[in-house]
């Protein structure tokens, strides 16, 4: 008997011959096929070279008049060379000198008739047109000359005409005839000969068109000798030589490669015998061994049944495929057995568990280790089944694995019961929502995240309002199913995102993770929130015939916060608290800035509406000047006075009155007034030339109505104002938002008289490059930009650019925000003529504008 | 061999183009372009239009400069005829650009790109102005990144291109775009294509002289220019009559570092030549017609009487194109 050392080497080596063979065979394939390309490829470089001497010809002879063909043929040229250069990387007779040095002498051979291409180009088509000049020319003048009484030319032209010219037409018969025993030094002779000849002309209309006749015959001779060149480059380098030339070469390599491979062919040949007569010898001895084996493989069986019988059994090879089931793993994952053999164990994966959890299975095993465990597989896309498992791999004598057979029970059902206890510890049995535990879970979770990301989220504390009443009239069954009803419609007050949580009784707590970056936006997306939840659990509900109503009270607070998260429920419930106190069915705010904000924000709102008809609004004026501190105009500005609170800010207003759509009103009302008191100061001053243009901003929304354009013509008539003396001041923003009637509206309202300027240039989407498309005829510089101008270059590139651009445009520039007397002048420096800020005036009152329109 | 077969081809046919202005042969109106110096426009490009749309968006945005101000579109507007109608471009810096900037349209049918045809591909160009100081002074290192984090441009190179965003594909779908970019169906065209009546009389007149001058000789094939290179001031030294040379004005001398290559530009295309002004490498001209006046005494030596030079305007102005069916337009005066 041999030994298995021994067994295993002669497999291998049966093995290696067996591959090598078919490495040979498919080499030899391949090698064919890329050696027929690169012949291929050669002809075919042939032919396209051919292709473009021949369009050489045709453009040389006039036939062709354009350089299409020639410019094509190159490109084409240039692909094939490409192709080619791979190939000969590809070919694994070639070594890498032989492939250099093929490469380079075609690329070189290629750029150089291209770079001759480019000469000829360059030249035949001046040498045709000067010849065509001369020829015309000359014709002309002889004509000319013969109408001429030659009594009364001079001698000069006498000579040049009848002798001079007639000398040229014949060099240039001979040039043409034969260039390249063309006698230079004679034509040049001739030529300066010719040049002080011209001097004798006497005749200012000859002499003139003499002296242009040269330029061209000198050109003619010039450009003559370098198409010729050219031609002459092209038809000795030819490309075909080159590519016989390699052709050859190549060849020669690859015969001398065919011969070496069929001396290593032989070998592998003479290996095989000695090896099938090894192995015929080898069979012989393992005929003997067989009876023995088939005994094993009785009991071996009587095994196999016991364990079929209970464990579900697959078999799969090292890379997972399939290679053998039993019956109970048909049965268990629905599978006929014929269907799934073959085919990657990864079927049955239900990627339920992590990725790390399949790495680890994959690393235990792979490395020969048993691995045991419960894993979740799948049946079909809906069911799945649950299997204790064990996997062992399979080593051969060489310590590599080349098969796993994993063995399971089913254990579905224990997990069943496992998962529903503990969902039951997560969450409330009567609603079914997350109950405290899970609440906690997940909010200490978001509130990581949430500092990680820096965001804020809330947590809405809500409470029933008399809940204990209904409870104890009607019964615990009625308040049961109340709750349910409330349940249900939390979960649909919020997001797929969001938890709502019962902790028990009447309260419910929802946690909003990560709502939003900016505390304002929180504060006014969780004051939405808790008034729809407040709406929706004061609608009835009908439980049993009984129709009940209740109301609930809600706190509100964020995470996360500096405080531990635990807290953050704590101050939920204190709010809650708040919210009781001040009579139920509301909400409140553990933050008090937060409350403060949200019941100021209600309050404006609410007092917004009435600000029109209580005559709060109030316009102001801040004047712009020009360098010379000239006024030339002014920007209105809306200044709310409260009756109770003072002066608003537009920035606390404005925002509001755009989520209501109250800006509408408001942006009218601005434009009415604003067109009375021009027509006013105009009427009143009608000799003050300093009040250019009052501009007026207009926001997006008001731009945006359909009817802007209407109301504006109706306020013009209604209020006679000039629209020469109006300005609209619109963002960029709006520019960008629905271009094409953006455009067109602007440009209507232009045809009436009123001129546009952008607001804040620079800060929103500035790409200059759309600026031009826009009507419009001022930029705003954003005082962000004017800030410290002279300090900081990044400024002060941006502003130099805007301004460039929009004088380049016919565009005129004004700077806001100017405070200081170096920043005025910065501006002036960069071409900046037109200012308005602190420096010169805050916004005031329209009496005190008043006051300065008349003074100055 | 070949040089007595090219003697013997020009013999024959010395004839033919001693006369070739002569255009009363009587051929078939329908094939009379193959037999013209002129070829009009393929009428459609076969392109992907995913990588087009993208393209666009990429051509439009300034994020591929490094102050994140231009954009490829900044000098080469489609609406002001694929250049920005300046006579130099506006840099980074606010300042003047040192060349005119030609146009985008029909770039794909050059065959280099630039005045002094510094670039064989689109691509070529697209990248070397993306670093070039004056205009993008951006890297990859610096694009790359601005470009992943953009959704659209993230999920959207991914669907077209499995590489995702690289140097390559960026690239790629901006010259891709850019050769979208073509104008046809202009009036010579429909008349090349055999539509006599698309041009008046005057202006079939214009292109008999534009022929017969020898205009023809730079300004030919589908791009009417663009593959050629030819010396500027042939016939008479524009430049010293100019004056104030700088470096720009040197052209290929500047890529080749040769002699001879001094004052040689690529022929530039006139194609929408009527609403590309302003004209010449150094944008110094405006009107056209003083542009044709300047090109005969300077390239063809001869000066041209004035009803020719308006006969040559004329046709000129037949070679405006079209763009997504929409004829070009000089653009709006603001």
């Amino acid at each position: 008997m041999m030994t298995s050392k021994g067994k295993s080497i002669i497999i291998i080596a049966g093995l290696l011959c067996l591959i090598s063979v078919i490495y040979f065979v498919e080499i030899s394939n391949d090698f064919q096929k890329n050696h027929n390309e690169v012949l291929y490829n050669l002809q075919e470089l042939k032919n396209l070279d051919n292709k473009l001497d021949r369009d050489v010809l045709l453009i040389r002879s006039g036939i062709i008049r354009h350089y299409n063909d020639l410019d094509n043929g190159l490109i084409k040229i240039e692909k094939s060379l490409k192709k080619l250069n791979t190939l000969f990387v590809n070919d694994f007779s070639l070594k890498y000198v032989d492939i250099n040095k093929l490469q380079s002498k075609l690329s070189k051979k290629v750029k150089s008739k291209e770079k001759t291409i480019n000469t000829l180009k360059s030249n035949i088509g001046v040498l045709r047109n000067s010849f065509m000049y001369y020829s015309n020319e000359s014709h002309r003048l002889s004509l000319l000359f013969n109408m001429l009484d030659s009594e009364q030319l001079s001698n000069g032209l006498k000579w040049i005409v009848s002798t001079e010219l007639p000398l040229f037409n014949t060099l240039i018969i001979n040039l043409l005839r034969n260039p390249t025993s063309f006698d230079k030094e004679l034509f040049s002779t001739h030529i300066q000969n010719f040049n002080s000849k011209i001097n004798n002309v006497e005749e200012l209309v000859f002499y003139n068109k003499l002296k242009i006749l040269i330029l061209h015959l000198e050109m003619i001779f010039e450009r003559n000798y370098n198409v010729d060149t050219a031609l002459n480059e092209i038809s000795e380098n030819s490309l075909i030589k080159v590519i016989d030339e390699i052709q050859s070469i190549y060849l020669d390599l690859f015969e001398e490669n065919q011969k070496q491979i069929s001396n290593y062919q032989k070998l592998i040949y003479l290996l095989s015998l000695i090896l099938i007569f090894y192995c015929a010898k080898l069979l012989w001895m393992q005929l003997n061994t067989l009876h023995e084996m088939k005994e094993i493989a009785v009991h071996l069986g009587y095994q196999k049944q016991a364990l079929d019988e209970h464990a579900i059994v697959s078999i799969t090879d090292k890379n997972g495929i399939i290679s053998e089931v039993n019956k109970h793993f048909c049965e268990t994952f629905g599978i006929n057995k014929n269907d799934i053999i073959g085919q990657n164990h990864n079927l049955i994966k239900s990627n339920y568990h992590t990725s790390g959890f399949y790495r680890e299975i994959w690393e235990t095993i792979s490395v020969g280790k048993v691995w045991r465990g419960e894993i979740k597989d799948k049946k079909n896309d809906n069911e799945f089944v649950w299997l204790d498992q064990t996997i062992v791999p399979f080593l051969d004598a060489k310590n590599v694995i080349y098969q796993y057979v994993s063995i399971g029970t089913d254990i579905t059902k224990q997990k069943k019961i496992e998962q529903d206890i503990e969902f039951q510890a997560y969450h409330d049995a009567l609603t079914g929502l997350p109950n405290r535990r899970l609440l906690m879970d997940r909010l200490e979770q978001m509130s990581s995240l949430c500092k990680l990301h820096n965001y804020f989220g809330g947590l809405i504390f809500i409470d029933l309002d008399r809940f204990k009443t209904i409870n104890d009239s009607l019964g615990h069954k009625i308040g049961d199913k109340l709750l349910i009803q409330v349940s249900e419609r939390l979960n649909l007050c919020v997001g797929i995102e969001d938890t709502v949580a019962r902790l028990g009784g009447d309260e419910f707590v929802i946690l909003l993770p990560e709502v939003d970056d900016d505390i304002n936006l929180v504060t006014l997306e969780l004051q939405n929130k808790a008034d729809e939840i407040n709406r929706k659990i004061r609608e009835p509900y009908l439980i049993e015939q009984h129709v009940l109503y209740t109301s609930a009270s809600i706190g509100i607070a964020l995470f996360p916060e500096m405080t531990q998260s635990s807290d953050c429920l704590k101050n939920a419930d204190i709010a809650l608290y708040k919210a009781k106190d001040a009579g139920r069915d509301c909400f409140r705010f553990f933050d008090a800035s937060m409350q403060e904000a949200a019941e100021v924000r209600l309050l404006l709102e609410n007092d917004l509406r009435d600000a029109l008809l209580k005559n709060e609004f109030k316009m102001f004026f801040q004047p712009q000047y020009d360098y010379d501190n000239a006024l030339i105009g002014a920007e209105l500005l809306l200044r709310w006075e409260h009756h109770e609170k003072g002066l608003i800010s537009p920035q606390q207003f404005i925002p509001i009155a755009e989520e209501t759509g109250f800006i509408i009103k408001i942006g009218a009302w601005v434009l009415e007034s604003g067109f009375k008191k021009i027509k006013y100061w105009n009427n009143r001053y009608p000799e003050l030339s300093s009040l250019q243009r009052i501009a007026i901003n207009v926001s997006p929304m008001q731009f945006m109505q359909s009817d802007f354009i209407d109301v504006v013509i109706r306020l013009i008539k209604e209020t006679e104002v000039d629209p020469y003396r109006v300005e609209f001041e619109i963002t960029e923003g709006m520019l960008f938002a629905n271009i094409d009637e953006t455009i067109e509206k602007i440009k209507q309202l232009q045809s009436l008289g009123i001129s546009f300027s952008i607001d804040d240039f620079g800060t929103g989407y500035s790409s200059l490059s759309y600026l031009n498309k826009m009507p419009i005829e001022k930029l705003k510089i954003d005082q962000s930009f004017v800030r410290d101008l002279h300090l900081n270059s990044n400024n002060e590139t941006i502003v130099q650019t805007i301004i460039f651009m929009a004088t380049n445009l016919g565009m005129n520039v004004i700077a806001e925000g100017v405070e200081t007397k170096e920043e005025l002048e910065a501006l002036n420096s960069m071409g900046c003529k037109k200012y308005q800020g602190y420096y010169f005036n805050r916004p005031m009152a329209e009496d005190d504008f008043e006051k300065i329109l008349t003074s100055g | 061999m070949l040089m007595r077969l090219i003697y013997l081809l020009i013999a024959l046919t010395l004839p033919t183009w001693v006369c070739s202005g002569d255009t009363s042969s009587p051929i078939s109106a329908s094939s009379r372009y193959k037999d013209e110096p002129i070829l009009p426009i393929p009428l459609t490009i076969t392109l992907d239009t995913r990588k087009i749309k993208l393209g666009e968006r990429l051509f439009n945005d300034p994020q591929l400069s490094h102050n994140n101000l231009l954009a490829c579109a900044s000098c080469h507007q489609l609406l002001l005829g694929g250049d920005d109608g300046l006579a130099r471009s506006i840099t980074n810096q606010g300042k003047s650009d040192l060349i005119n900037a030609p146009t985008i349209f029909n770039s794909v049918y050059n065959f280099r790109q630039t005045w002094r045809g510094a670039f064989r591909t689109l691509e070529h160009q697209a990248e070397a102005d993306l670093k070039n100081p004056r205009h993008g002074a951006s890297t990859w290192y610096e694009v790359l990144p601005k470009l992943n984090a953009d959704v659209y441009y993230k999920r959207t190179f991914q669907s077209i291109y499995p590489e995702g965003i690289t140097r390559e594909t960026v690239l790629d779908s901006i010259a891709t775009f850019e050769k979208s970019l073509i104008t046809p169906n202009s009036k010579f065209d429909q008349y090349l294509r055999g539509n006599e009546s698309a041009i008046t009389k005057d202006e079939k007149e214009g292109y008999l002289y534009f022929k017969q001058y020898g205009c023809i000789a730079c300004h030919q094939g589908v791009n009417i220019g663009g593959n050629v290179f030819q010396k500027f001031g042939l016939f008479a030294d524009y430049f010293s009559d100019r004056g104030n040379i700088t470096k720009a004005d040197y052209g290929l001398f500047n890529v080749t570092g040769k002699e001879k290559d001094r004052f040689v530009f690529r022929v530039p295309s006139l194609r929408n030549v009527a609403i590309t002004a302003p004209y010449l490498h150094d944008g110094s001209l405006k009107s056209l017609k003083k542009t044709i006046e300047l090109m005969a005494i300077y390239q063809l030596g001869t000066t041209l009487p004035d009803e020719h030079i308006d006969k040559l305007e004329m046709f000129l102005k037949t070679l405006t194109g079209e763009y997504k069916g929409q004829s070009l337009v000089m653009k709006d005066a603001l």
